[in-house]
């Protein structure tokens, strides 16, 4: 998650105030305008990554794919954790 | 024979397994010390975990973190999923503040480094980021808290200014009298991610240790090479230097954490490194015994791979070397109760030869008598005092300190 490049078309994006970093299978999240870090585990990471290099239905398609999981269910998760990601300034929309 | 060797073994193992505050009973000991030592010789964390008792496991990343060594631990936890998972689980939390604080140390350096190249001084970083991710190979491997930066002693004023206006850092020690007095070789400052930064003018903090070596800073910086690392391409102390510095760092400060055995460890293992230079320049510098005590001991702990003829080449001082090797294998950890003579303090009390040593010994033994009831306070380098005319006074003193180092390597 260290390299994942961020795209213009993506839906959501990580602001430049929040460094990440892998370690194990864990990527770590460090908001430096709250100074509070969040850990993401193998699954989030993998859905803030997609979300923050394609746009939305192309990343739910992608992680649909990935996690064989009932599409409603899968776009529920999602939401729930971007809500989070977003109250915590995680991650901002484009 | 096989009997006096695992004895032998398992007394090395309950050493070092044996951190200040523990309530393990010795068999305990032994086996935290076993997963500790399999830690930096690279030998099979795993099977010397499951060999632990539970109360030994339970204490496990409480003594990883007193040696330095948890992120290391935690590697070949997360490299071998399944292989003690609960262990794992309970290094998580302090591994997750481990790699946050990183970050946020390599921000700040970035973030320095711009506005510190553009000004044309000099400076370099040791330890902490430069370690993690030259010698390591990973960023994520090796914890520090904070950022050491050294900068030649006549350019000290300026780059500290530098570093309050140009780079917004607050400065901690703001003690000019007793920095003057002290001649402090560093001074605390806060950068503004919150990440404590080290501030160098000499390598050797103390004064009157400082004066016992010949270790001086501008040539020091002379021979730096540029590291492409994650926060820039940031200047450090070549392989030779960097060597010499983690054994002076680690035999100043006791020698006792496994950690600093197995940086010295991994820059040795690393490509290029120049041994008749090492040697050369440790005797030049006066830094012999302190080298040859770190590297034998990084040898036997951590099975650190230093030629036998580098070792024979520091072979002097025979009774220091004795003395300190006694004490490795008996208690090179203080025991809880502080006593005067440990590994720790015979330790760091290594200078040039066994007079020295044995006269800084008796030094700290006798400084510590004064001072046990004298605690509390504060640290008194926090409470402003002194005047302009103290911090003058000082810039003053550090250049021909650091030439008056020069002046002892030039005649030997």
């Amino acid at each position: 998650m260290d390299d994942v490049p961020q795209s213009a078309d993506a839906a959501f994006v990580i602001p430049l105030t929040v460094l990440r970093q892998g370690v194990g299978e864990e990527v770590v999240l460090l908001n430096l305008q709250t100074e509070q870090y969040y850990s993401l585990d193998p699954v989030a990471a993998r859905i803030v990554a997609d979300l923050t290099r394609l746009p939305y239905d192309d990343a739910v398609a992608s992680l649909h794919a990935e996690f064989e999981v009932d599409r409603a269910r899968l776009e529920a998760d999602i939401a729930t954790l971007v809500d989070e990601l977003l109250g915590t300034g995680l991650l901002q929309r484009r | 024979m096989a009997g006096v060797s695992t004895g032998r073994q398992a007394s090395a193992e309950g050493v070092w397994g044996a951190t200040p505050r523990s309530p393990l009973t010795a068999a305990s000991r032994r086996q935290v010390g076993a997963v500790l030592r399999a830690c930096v010789t690279d030998g099979d964390v795993r099977a010397a975990i499951v060999s632990c008792s539970p109360d030994a496991v339970d204490w496990i990343p409480a003594a990883a973190e007193y040696h330095g060594i948890s992120m290391t631990l935690y590697r070949e936890l997360a490299q071998r999923p399944g292989a003690a998972s609960e262990l794992h689980d309970a290094m998580r939390p302090v591994v997750l503040d481990h790699v946050a604080t990183t970050m946020r140390v390599r921000e700040d350096l970035r973030r320095l480094a711009g506005v510190l190249d553009r000004s044309g001084l000099l400076w370099a970083v040791v330890k902490g980021p430069v370690l993690a991710e030259a010698f390591y190979g990973d960023v994520r491997w090796r914890s520090y808290v904070d950022l050491d930066l050294v900068v030649d002693p006549r350019q000290f004023g300026p780059l500290l200014d530098l570093l309050q206006d140009g780079v917004g850092a607050h400065l901690v020690d703001v003690n000019w009298r007793l920095v003057r007095e002290s001649r402090r070789g560093e001074l605390n400052l806060l950068l503004p991610l919150g990440s404590t930064l080290d501030l160098h003018w000499t390598l050797v903090n103390a004064r009157a240790v400082r004066s016992q070596f010949a270790f001086p800073t501008a040539a020091l910086l002379e021979r730096t090479i540029r590291m492409p690392l994650s926060s820039g391409d940031i200047a450090t102390l070549d392989l030779a230097d960097t060597l010499l510095h983690l054994a002076l760092h680690a035999c100043l400060s006791g020698g006792y954490r496994l950690g600093w055995l197995l940086d010295i460890k991994r820059v040795v293992e690393a490509p290029g490194l120049d041994w008749d230079m090492v040697v050369r320049r440790a005797r030049a510098s006066r830094l012999d015994l302190v080298t040859g005590a770190m590297l034998a001991r990084a040898q036997r702990v951590a099975g650190c791979p230093v030629p036998p003829d580098v070792l024979r080449a520091f072979g002097g001082a025979i009774a220091w070397r004795a003395l300190l090797r006694s004490f490795e294998q008996l208690r090179p950890i203080s025991s809880p109760y502080r006593l005067p003579l440990s590994g720790q303090s015979v330790t760091g009390s290594t200078r040039t030869n066994t007079w020295t040593s044995v006269a800084a010994a008796v030094e700290l033994i006798a400084t510590r008598r004064r001072t046990r009831s004298a605690s509390g306070g504060g640290n008194p380098l926090h409470h402003a005092e002194g005047s302009a005319a103290d911090r003058t006074a000082f810039l003053a003193d550090i250049v021909a300190d650091d030439a008056s180092a020069a002046e002892r390597v030039r005649h030997g």
